[in-house]
């Protein structure tokens, strides 16, 4: 019996740990798609979420008060300074290499990403700050034995509902429209009158708003936040968006619950020790055996 | 075997891309010696040919033997060390080295000539400093043939638009193949360049010994040198002959220019015809 | 026997005489034992350091550079060699403890061979990661490929960190003090003279092939797999040896020591110098360490690690405006020459006539 209430338990753990990964991600996967660029400084726009999120709501002490709406403004001022802090990093570091060699680029977003933390060290300083409880934990449910703490419940809606939200903003609108049109050709799409870089633009400050979200929502769960609190769950997304097959957005948000559930069980059922080797072991694997992910597409190099 | 020597023998040739047939059932025997052309209009699967020779595509059915051995399953640098070597349709020099690196590397790898160890390349020894040498000589030697010896010392992509085309030929030679797959050596040159090429390629095949499978869409090149031409369309030959046979047969001109309609079809199509295909 | 028509003279440069290289470690040795005492400790350490450095940037610079293949783990083979090789001494010390000449006033030559022997383990066991290593560049490129050596690295960590041996999280310490001056000299050089001969043969040609076009290099025979591994096992063998001498050097380490930082350090010191460039390599990293240690004051009195904020806006910038580095794809040799044809062309043309005068 209690076997059954431990799976249950873990697998629930697993859900809502994944669902952030999703949200960073979604960012990776679609920045990806359009640019073919992995962008490593996402994991940075995660951390400046949580730290956004922190201050703001230290500012209004809702720490003090706290509500479903204290939690949706944070939300909201998290995402927005991300989407902002996206716009200037994709505007200043990566639109003026366009033309440059790929290896470039990427030294670029390694150097961006390096420079986020580090410079997040000297704002915030390097020790560990603790986000408010900015929503009452409450009781949670019960189901039986299987417990549900309302962060998790939280979490999961949130990242639910976001992911409905660029689902649609994907698929339903003009914007998505021409997000779609870039990804598959650059040049094409541009000759077609589409404002490519305006695009790509937009395509930054929307994965960097999620990331945003994602941060406040780690900082509910793991409320101990840090400046060099990004790369880890950075790469980790990025192992999720791979894993899914890069440029995929449903994948991605599948690989994320996946490599979630994986590492809650590793840790749960084997062993915590090699919880953060986990995710590179899994990446090593996709990559040699299925570089295009689960769901991915093949780009040959035509010859 | 030993009636006439066969460069390249390709039996059934067939790739298959997901449902479509990119090439089906190709052949074709190339003796030792001859220029081949092999020629269709875009999109035909003339490069995709060439893939296949080379161990870039793995064909889904047939054989292909290089100079007596099957090569199918190789690897493309094994592939070329049996023999066969190629230019590339986007021009594919390593830019950002000299026009005698270029041919340097090629030649490094050519296995009838002497090679050496991490070992004697690090205390260059007596032997290790002469074959480097002596490489560097017969590069220039060959360079010479393409007019591109005096640019030796400068990037690859410094050469105009031509001489790149060249120094791709060149480079395949240094391989120490005797067989030449050539896509498309003309393409971007002007009519003096193509003459100056076509002056080259008869003059590697007699002074070199070399067997030459081109493709081409410049006809005055493809008529004016190659002894026999297969015609390509949507994967499948459609037709295989000395140039004259070729430009008289009505199959390769439908694919050329479409099906004229009735009334007008005769007329027409030869006019164009002899102001394309000669 | 056989005739050679090309009789040439070994050398074009200097730089290619062996001999040059051989004096080169002679005058580390005589620095070494005349002179290194006389040295304040802390220059002494920045100059350590630069040698260490500027060995491990070389060695990046053979895969990165030479070959094309990004790779971002670098400080995980050092880690490697470092560990193997301090384990290797502290277990032989241990066991003869009269090696490290308490008596004789430091390690005598017994010092020095179990010195050589466990750093070329090292070297061996790094490679043999690089090998591990290697193999996913088979299949991969540039980002992916970045990451995946990223992963390895810290997979490397993760591992140690679990490793009892070598002291888990707490670190390794009391590691046999057996570097010194003369060894991380002489290793640097040995370094940069195979990578600099091999780069200038055949072997280094398909390098260097493999970096400009793959698809076009396999096609002229060259064998791109081979080249790859061996890419990263060269690499690998030198980061693990240069590990080995920072491990005998600092006389501690743990898992942090080798984090993603400092695979990052050794990137940047490739990039400022010029990937493709071994002159480059060696110039920013004493570049690097110098300005790491200058910027050790204005730390003391911020309390704040400019450190990597500096390094990582420099690869910004640098990216921005002058991607190819210091150097780009030129050696000092290059450098030299060109330096040598302005003088000639300035004062062989305008005082051509007088230097015809002098020789009269």
């Amino acid at each position: 019996m209690g076997i059954g209430v431990e799976f249950v338990q873990h697998l629930i753990n697993g859900f809502s740990l994944g669902a952030i990964y999703a949200l960073i991600a979604l960012g990776y996967t679609m920045v990806f798609g359009i640019l073919q660029l992995i962008n490593f400084a996402h994991g940075e726009v995660f951390m400046l979420g949580a730290f956004a999120g922190m201050y703001f709501s230290r500012f209004f002490n809702l720490g003090a008060h706290p509500s479903f709406w204290a939690l949706i403004a944070t939300l909201f001022f998290s995402m927005a300074t991300c989407g902002v802090v996206g716009f200037i990093i994709e505007k200043f570091a990566y639109r003026p290499l366009r033309k440059s060699p790929r290896i470039n680029v990427l030294i670029t977003a390694v150097g961006v990403s390096l420079f986020l933390q580090f410079s997040g060290q000297l704002l915030f300083g390097s020790d560990p700050k603790f986000f408010p409880q900015i929503i009452e934990a409450g009781h949670g449910f019960s189901f039986g034995e299987i417990r549900v703490n309302t962060m998790q419940v939280v979490v999961m809606v949130i990242s639910l509902v976001l992911m409905a939200i660029l689902q649609t903003i994907i698929f339903k609108t003009r914007l998505g429209r021409a997000m779609r049109a870039v990804s598959f050709n650059h040049d094409n799409a541009s000759l077609m009158g589409i404002p490519t870089d305006k695009v790509i633009s937009y395509t930054f400050m929307l994965g960097s708003s999620l990331a945003g979200a994602a941060g406040v929502l780690f900082g509910l769960i793991y409320p101990k936040i840090e400046p060099l609190m990004g790369s880890l769950p950075g790469l980790k997304a990025f192992v999720a968006a791979v894993l899914g097959g890069v440029g995929n957005v449903a994948g991605a948000v599948v690989g994320a619950i996946t490599l979630g559930l994986a590492e809650e069980f590793l840790v749960g059922y084997v062993t915590p020790t090699f919880k953060d080797a986990l995710a590179f072991a899994i990446l090593i694997l996709i990559l040699l055996f299925k570089p295009t992910g689960l769901f991915g597409i093949r780009r040959t190099e035509k010859v | 075997m030993s009636q006439s020597p066969c460069a390249l023998q390709i039996e059934g040739l067939t790739m298959q891309f997901g449902g479509l047939k990119a090439v089906s059932e190709f052949k074709l025997e190339l003796p030792a010696g001859k220029i081949y052309g092999l020629i269709g209009p875009n999109g035909a699967g003339k490069t995709t040919v060439f893939n296949m020779l080379t161990g870039v595509y793995q064909p889904t059915l047939g054989s292909i033997q290089v100079w007596g051995q099957p090569v199918i399953g190789l690897k493309p640098f094994e592939i070329t060390k049996k023999g066969i070597a190629r230019t590339f349709q986007n021009i594919r020099l390593f830019k950002q080295l000299s026009v005698l690196d270029n041919v340097m590397i090629s030649m490094d790898e050519d296995p009838s000539r002497p090679h050496h160890g991490l070992l004697p390349s690090l205390f260059r020894t007596r032997q290790a400093v002469y074959d480097e040498e002596r490489a560097e000589v017969d590069c220039s030697e060959l360079l010479g043939i393409f007019g591109l010896d005096h640019r030796k010392d400068d990037l690859a992509s410094s050469l105009p638009y031509g001489d790149q085309r060249r120094l791709e030929i060149a480079r395949a030679m240094a391989t120490g193949a005797k067989l030449l797959l050539l896509d498309e050596p003309a393409a971007g040159m002007n009519p003096h360049e193509t003459e100056k090429l076509m002056a080259t390629i008869e003059k590697i095949r007699t002074q070199f010994g070399m067997t030459i499978l081109l493709i081409e869409h410049d006809m005055k090149l493809v008529m004016g040198i190659c002894e026999r031409i297969s015609v390509l369309d949507y994967g499948v030959r459609i037709a295989e002959g000395t140039p004259k046979e070729i430009q008289g047969n009505p199959r390769v001109i439908e694919a050329y220019l479409g099906k004229a309609p009735e009334q007008s079809k005769t007329p027409a199509a030869t006019s164009i015809n002899t102001g394309d295909l000669k | 026997m056989t005739t050679h028509p090309l009789t040439h003279p070994q050398s074009k440069t200097g730089l290619q005489s062996l001999w040059v290289w051989i004096a080169a470690v002679a005058v580390v040795w005589i620095f070494q034992f005349f002179f290194v005492g006389y040295v304040d400790p802390y220059y002494f350490s920045i100059v350590m350091y630069s040698g260490i450095n500027a060995t491990l940037a070389v060695s990046l610079n053979l895969v990165n550079g030479f070959t094309g293949q990004f790779s971002m783990g670098h400080a995980g083979f050092m880690s490697v060699g470092g560990y193997v090789s301090a384990l290797t001494t502290s277990l032989v010390v241990a066991k003869y403890p009269g090696i490290m000449g308490v008596d004789a006033g430091g390690p005598g030559i017994e010092g020095a061979i179990l010195l050589v022997g466990a750093l070329f383990l090292g070297g061996l066991v790094a490679s043999l990661a690089g090998f591990l290593v290697g193999l996913p560049s088979l299949r991969l490129k540039g980002d992916y490929l970045a990451i995946v050596t990223l992963g390895f690295g810290e997979i490397i960590r993760v591992i140690v960190l679990n490793l009892n041996v070598v002291g888990g999280a707490r670190g390794m310490a009391n590691i046999p003090a057996l570097t010194n001056f003369g060894w991380v000299f002489s290793v640097c050089i040995f370094t940069v003279f195979t990578i600099w001969r091999i780069v200038n043969s055949a072997h280094g040609r398909r390098f260097l092939s493999v970096r400009e076009d793959e698809i076009a290099a396999e096609a002229m025979g060259v064998n791109t797999t081979a080249v790859k591994v061996r890419a990263f096992v060269m690499g690998a063998f030198f980061a693990g040896v240069a590990g080995g001498l920072f491990a005998h050097y600092l006389r501690y380490l743990n898992p942090q020591t080798f984090d993603f930082n400092r695979s990052f350090e050794i990137v940047i010191m490739v990039v400022l110098g010029g990937m493709g460039s071994i002159t480059g390599s060696v110039l920013a990293a004493l570049l690097l360490t110098v300005l790491k240690e200058a910027l050790r004051p204005l730390q003391e009195i911020t309390r704040l690690d400019f450190r990597m904020v500096i390094y990582s806006l420099m690869l910004i910038i640098l990216m921005l405006n002058k991607p190819n580095g210091l150097m780009g794809t030129r050696e000092i040799s290059d450098v030299y020459q060109s330096f040598r044809e302005k003088l000639r062309v300035r004062f062989g043309a305008n005082q051509g006539s007088d230097q015809k005068g002098a020789k009269k």
